[in-house]
């Protein structure tokens, strides 16, 4: 870097070329996919795009070295170098290195990185000779392509290739895996979440085309104020007024949403490589990624689900010889998908590997004394256990997964932004993991009940349905109150004891929850109503009860607390076992 | 500014029989207590949540944390501080007043015996024969 540059440029720089190579990420994978050539073209375009903004912040090295992986990109598009896996591998490795260099940039805008390793790679690759055979075919092919580029007045020359391809001695050298995954590492760690969100214009536009259609409103309600006439008018400016910052705080929100592009892409990163390091042939595919949800949603789910893929790779495939041992004729496969809904976004992680041993599960669950060897369990049941602490049932410990972060908490963490997650396996067939997110976590429908003199929140979402009941309903035995609704028993709870409230009101209703295949009630003084609330944090030490999820403002001005009653159903169901 | 001519300012109230001093930089606001919700499985020491113009803030008693009789009064007050992105509200017996306190009034080498962790106790200072104690609240949050 030669001169100092503006931060704020740099600033620019670093977002426009985190974008770039997001996209230069999803052109090598098309590449690894299909090796089709017009995938180059896009490379080519952004590489290209990458070398002129970095020059003109004076980033020469860092423009150099674009510029020399252009050339490749160059060749391989004019056929002067083969393109096989090991040159799309490359690219994609290139992206690593560009990428480190950014983040590097991000905290010393006057790095600047080592290039003779990619440049001694492209001098590898771009000296590998394609098969006798094949170097006559191309020159063919490129004598053919040459012609109708002369036709179309395109700057390369003919010549000048043809003695490239003469040139072309030496064999390439295999590339070193280990480097590779250092970059992966060194690349996760980087990453950092951006304090800035991009926006589609139009959103804006209509954000502001609201806020002008309330500001009139306002002004005709202002105006029968001042005249103190309140005739119907007034009334129909009030609640239009109302209705517009409904549509406000709507749009308002969506700006913070972002689609799950980047997110599956990441992923189909982390599978591609995985599968490589580990040699197993597998196919991935995306689906539904245009699927929307909250950038703070998005970024706590990332890392669950590259522990979800990571296992899935090397725990839910079988490596080839168990594959062929096994008998399986169809071809491994990971598919990630998403599919919108009105209030969220589920995420399927489905392999095709071998599954999950119930039996194995059982077994462990036994040794770690969750279940008895007696207990009556689903088989379904029995797989969610797994999101348990300390359960992991791999007979190894890989590279990959295995240690570090469990799967309780990629649970924990879908939990605090509102989620869910469980697996559904059939052993020798593939595992489906099933993720749950709440499209808004900062707005939510509730149910507002009374307990005492207090007034709390339960999510609409948490609630299987709401009963009236009286206390004589309530059949009291030795293992707790149980009442019976349409024939079926079910615990019942008071939520004042659960929550130390002293009151001595009579119980006039009580929300049922299901917490998988079972039902619990929670008994309370009365229904008040239903809301959509904002969810607030709770200022000061986080000390109180684990079942609170968050807090809000009620009508009346009092605070409010929002109950997690799924969280307070799983709890006391574990205990009652 | 809150340091002139020597001098830092102090928020003085009382809390029991004992008049303590918070540097007045670390209080955002000073409030008449309003309704509380109730917060449960909270430390004792915490009376409950309240609604600040929209937010959500724990309210802590002082009077149970430094041991002194829980009276109620109708002089009651909120002092509310900003740590960083947090917030806090202490609940007092009663605002005295706001002043300057010179640097070399201030005795920071006592032993006392007092339920206040030492290190939130910047030190003592006295005025007509009175003891304030000087207590930085920011610290104290540390050992709620």
């Amino acid at each position: 870097m030669s001169d100092i540059v503006d931060e704020e440029l740099i600033e620019i720089f670093l977002e426009e070329a985190t974008d770039y190579l997001e996209l230069w990420e999803s052109a090598c994978l098309d590449l690894i996919k299909t090796e089709d050539k017009t995938y180059l073209d896009n490379l080519f375009r952004v590489a290209h795009n990458l070398k002129g903004s970095s020059r003109t912040l004076g980033m020469t090295s860092f423009g150099d070295l674009v510029h020399k992986i252009e050339d490749l990109i160059t060749d391989a598009k004019d056929d002067v170098v083969e393109l096989d896996s090991n040159v799309a591998e490359f690219f994609l490795f290139c992206n690593h290195v560009l990428n480190d260099w950014m983040n590097k940039i991000k905290s010393d805008p006057s790095y600047s990185g080592d290039i003779t390793e990619v440049e001694s790679r492209i001098k590898e690759l771009s000296s590998k000779k394609p098969n006798e055979k094949k170097v006559e075919d191309k020159k063919e092919e490129i004598v053919e392509e040459s012609i109708i580029e002369e036709e179309k007045v395109e700057e390369n020359n003919p010549i000048k290739e043809e003695d490239k391809v003469e040139e072309v001695v030496k064999v390439a050298v295999p590339q070193p895996q280990e480097k590779k995954t250092e970059a992966v590492n060194e690349q996760k760690k980087n990453r950092t979440s951006s304090a800035s969100v991009r926006v589609p214009s139009e959103r804006l536009d209509k954000l502001i085309q609201l806020i002008g259609e309330l500001s009139i409103s306002q002004s005709m309600a202002n105006e029968s104020c001042q005249r103190r006439i309140f005739d119907e008018n007034f009334f129909k400016n009030l609640r239009f007024a109302w209705k517009v910052s409904k549509e406000i705080q709507e749009t308002a929100l969506s700006l913070r949403m972002n689609s799950l592009k980047s997110l599956f892409q990441r992923l189909e990163r982390t599978a591609y490589e995985i599968s490589r390091l580990q040699d197993k042939d597998i196919t991935i595919e995306v689906e539904g990624s245009e699927c929307e949800l909250d950038k703070q949603a998005i970024e706590a789910i990332t890392d669950p689900l590259i522990h979800i893929i990571r296992n899935a790779v090397d725990h839910g495939i079988e490596n080839r010889k168990e594959r062929e041992l096994s008998g399986k004729k169809e071809k491994s496969k990971v598919i990630i998908s998403a599919i919108s809904s009105a209030d969220g976004v589920a995420i399927f992680v489905k392999d095709n590997g071998k599954g999950l041993s119930i039996d194995k599960i059982r077994q462990k669950a036994i040794e770690k004394g969750i279940i008895d060897t007696n207990t009556k369990i689903s088989d379904l049941e029995l797989q969610q256990l797994i999101f348990n602490p300390g359960f992991s049932t791999a007979e190894k410990v890989t590279d990959i997964s295995g240690r570090g972060v469990g799967l309780d908490v990629v649970r924990q963490k879908i939990n605090e932004v509102g989620g869910e997650i469980n697996i559904k396996s059939i052993f020798g067939q593939g595992t489906t993991f099933n993720i749950f997110v709440p499209l808004n976590i900062n707005i939510l429908d509730g149910i507002i009940v009374r307990v005492g003199r207090e007034k709390f929140i339960v999510s609409l979402s948490e609630i299987h349905e709401i009963v009236s009941i009286s206390e004589n309903e309530v059949d009291k035995t030795e293992n707790g109150n149980v009442f019976c609704r349409r024939g079926i028993t079910l615990p019942i709870f008071e939520l004042k004891d659960i929550l130390n409230i002293t009151t001595d009101e009579a119980t006039t209703s009580a929300i049922v929850i299901k917490s998988g295949s079972q039902f619990i009630a929670f008994s309370i003084n009365a229904v008040i109503g239903q809301h959509s609330i904002m969810v607030r944090p709770i200022m000061g030490k986080e000390k109180y009860s684990s079942f609170i999820s968050g807090s809000t403002v009620l009508g009346d001005g009092r605070p409010g607390l929002i109950l997690s009653v799924k969280k307070m159903a799983r709890t006391i169901l574990q205990r009652l076992k | 500014m809150n340091t002139q001519f020597g001098e830092t300012k102090y928020l003085i109230y009382r809390i029991g029989n004992d008049h303590f001093g918070t540097p007045l930089d670390q209080i955002t606001e000073v409030i008449e207590p309003n309704n509380f919700s109730c917060l449960p499985d909270a430390t004792r020491i915490c009376l409950g949540i309240m609604n600040l113009r929209g937010e959500v803030i724990s309210v802590y008693d002082l009077r149970m944390a430094f041991g002194k009789k829980v009276e109620d009064d109708i002089d009651n007050f909120l002092i509310l501080i900003n740590d960083y992105d947090n917030k806090f509200s202490f609940y007092v017996d009663q605002m005295i007043e706001v002043r300057g306190i010179s640097d070399k009034h201030i005795e920071k080498d006592v032993k006392l015996d007092l339920k206040v962790p030492r290190d939130c106790l910047q030190g003592i200072t006295k005025k007509d024969k009175r003891i304030i104690y000087l207590l930085d609240l920011i610290k104290y949050t540390n050992y709620i």
